[in-house]
């Protein structure tokens, strides 16, 4: 082996990844969380794409929206509690036809799905054009609207409630008192809107979005592909996270508010003190504790590396009250990269295997 | 060999400053280009390689370690080795439409580990640094061997 040298000068070669930031989290103190894995759930075979984010409710049973990579319309939405599984299909709704499912939110009683659907059986045959050419396909001759379709916890589905027409829905959540919230683009008006809709589909109100929650609208052509990706591409970032009796409101990619909007519609903004240069990649369901996964802006993901410790995301316990960082939980044991949810003080992750057996992953 | 260890603690240092901060949000460096040359005395040799270190985001591609040449020392560096071991996301098919479904909707799929992590488009992943770039940006200095 030739000598070489000391001369050595390390530089970031491409403009994509930035330089090292220290967070300072000196005075905010550590916590850590040490994972054990559990045995393979029986039976449950779990695709290798889910749809974020996971849902958890306060009896500690995990819900994955997962969708089967060579159909991404297939979506199954998989519970799993206590080594035991069960699955929740838009399939099952028998009195809507055509039925695109979009989201879902579960709670320990009810899981309700967020549709598009018509009521119309009949179909009729339209000439369809695509780039790959013609093709008469069957289109359904009723109207399409949105849906929330009810299933109880064992997956029997229990009905169906109409949504306002004049939206995009894209998310739902269950509020204690029966309501729904519903996240919506709203194409008259060119802007995200959050509707809290009664247990019979009657509007009952609607929470009032802050700026930071507003921006990215399209300003195109209401109808241009361009616009319509657009508003998909803001209303995917606006989701909701169960808190006690409460769900949280907030933004993928951003540093904040969060919208506490409780049982009887109040709605109380939070502003959070993200980690210097972090956005929220994730609000986790929780049931006594704000917990924020973030992460650093142009770093795309967790743990996949060969190099274990080299993650650049970070978990942090919020204060509910002034959104201050009180904790920074640090994982060792099975480490899992991307924790799910909290359920009254344990910590949830899942991960899987080349045969597709699920393994839950938990930390006290 | 003293020598040897000496660029590999410098280099060393300079991926452990970061690894330390990995947990409270530090970026993943991707590529780093570094220079060498010889301690005096010794054949002259000035030259830079690029380093590759997996980002956490390295989904679908197995990086496997290998060694570049740097005035004939070896550093520690990283290259693709192969698709992910879940067998459907292998399919450029499947690729496809994952990249179209997750510029409107969050999805994490399973790394080449089991681990979910958040999808990254294809394209980024494309290793193309060692046998291209290095060579288009230092001219008649000759490509650092990348193996293992």
């Amino acid at each position: 082996m030739r000598a070489a040298t000391v001369l050595l000068a390390a530089t970031l070669a491409l403009g994509h990844w930035g330089q090292c930031q220290s967070v300072t989290s000196a005075e905010i103190p550590a916590r850590n969380l040490k994972f054990e894995k559990g045995d393979a759930v029986p039976g449950l075979s779990i695709s290798p794409v889910v749809v974020i984010p996971a849902q958890c409710t306060s009896d500690g049973v995990m819900y994955l929206d997962t969708l089967k990579p060579t159909d991404p319309r297939d979506r199954t939405v998989v519970a799993i509690g206590d080594k035991k599984s069960r699955s929740f299909s838009a399939s099952g709704i028998g009195d809507l036809h055509d039925v695109t499912f979009i989201s879902f939110f579960p709670t320990s009683s009810t899981v309700a799905f967020l549709v598009r659907a018509t009521k119309e059986a009949s179909t009729e045959e339209r000439i369809v054009t695509t780039s790959e050419g013609s093709s008469v396909v069957p289109v359904s001759k009723g109207e399409y609207r949105y849906y929330i379709a009810k299933f109880d916890s064992n997956g029997n589905y229990k009905g169906y409630i109409v949504l306002p027409p004049g939206y995009a829905f894209s998310r739902i959540a269950i509020l204690s008192s029966g309501d729904f919230l519903v996240s919506g683009y709203d194409g008259a008006n060119a802007t995200a809107r959050v509707l809290r809709v009664s247990s019979n589909g009657d509007p009952a109100g609607v929470v009032a979005l802050p700026p930071p929650m507003l921006e990215g609208a399209p300003s195109g052509l209401p109808d241009s592909p361009e616009s319509l990706m657009a508003s998909a591409r803001m209303m995917s970032t606006i989701l909701f996270t169960p808190y006690r009796d409460s769900v949280l409101l907030w933004r993928i990619g951003s540093k904040g508010p969060i919208l506490e909007v409780s049982a009887g519609g109040g709605v109380r903004e939070v502003s959070i003190q993200a980690p210097p240069g972090a956005v929220l990649a994730d609000l986790l369901p929780a049931t006594d504790r704000w917990v924020g996964h973030f992460r650093s802006p142009g770093v795309a993901a967790d743990s996949s590396s060969p190099v274990e410790t080299f993650n650049g995301d970070s978990y942090y316990e919020i204060n509910p009250g002034d959104g201050g960082l009180t904790s920074r939980l640090t994982q060792s044991g099975e480490v899992p990269g991307t924790i799910s949810c909290e359920s009254d003080g344990t910590f949830l992750a899942f991960e899987t295997d080349a045969d597709h057996h699920f393994f839950l992953l938990s930390a006290r | 060999m003293k020598v040897f260890r000496a660029v590999s603690l410098m280099l060393g240092a300079s991926m452990l400053a970061c690894l330390l901060h990995a947990q409270s949000g530090c970026s993943q460096a991707n590529t780093y280009y570094i220079t060498c040359q010889n301690q005096p005395g010794q054949p002259t040799c000035q030259q830079g390689v690029y380093l590759t270190i997996p980002s956490s985001s390295a989904y679908g591609i197995n990086m496997a370690p290998g060694y570049v040449s740097c005035c004939g020392t070896n550093i520690l560096s990283y290259y693709a080795a192969g698709g992910c071991q879940i067998a459907e996301l292998r399919n450029p098919k499947v690729r496809e439409m994952l990249d179209e479904l997750a510029m409107t909707l969050p999805i994490r799929v399973a790394s080449c580990k089991g681990r979910y992590v958040a999808y990254t488009p294809t394209p980024q992943w494309t290793p193309q640094i060692q046998s291209t770039s290095f060579r288009n940006l230092l001219p008649g200095q000759g490509g650092a061997g990348v193996g293992r």
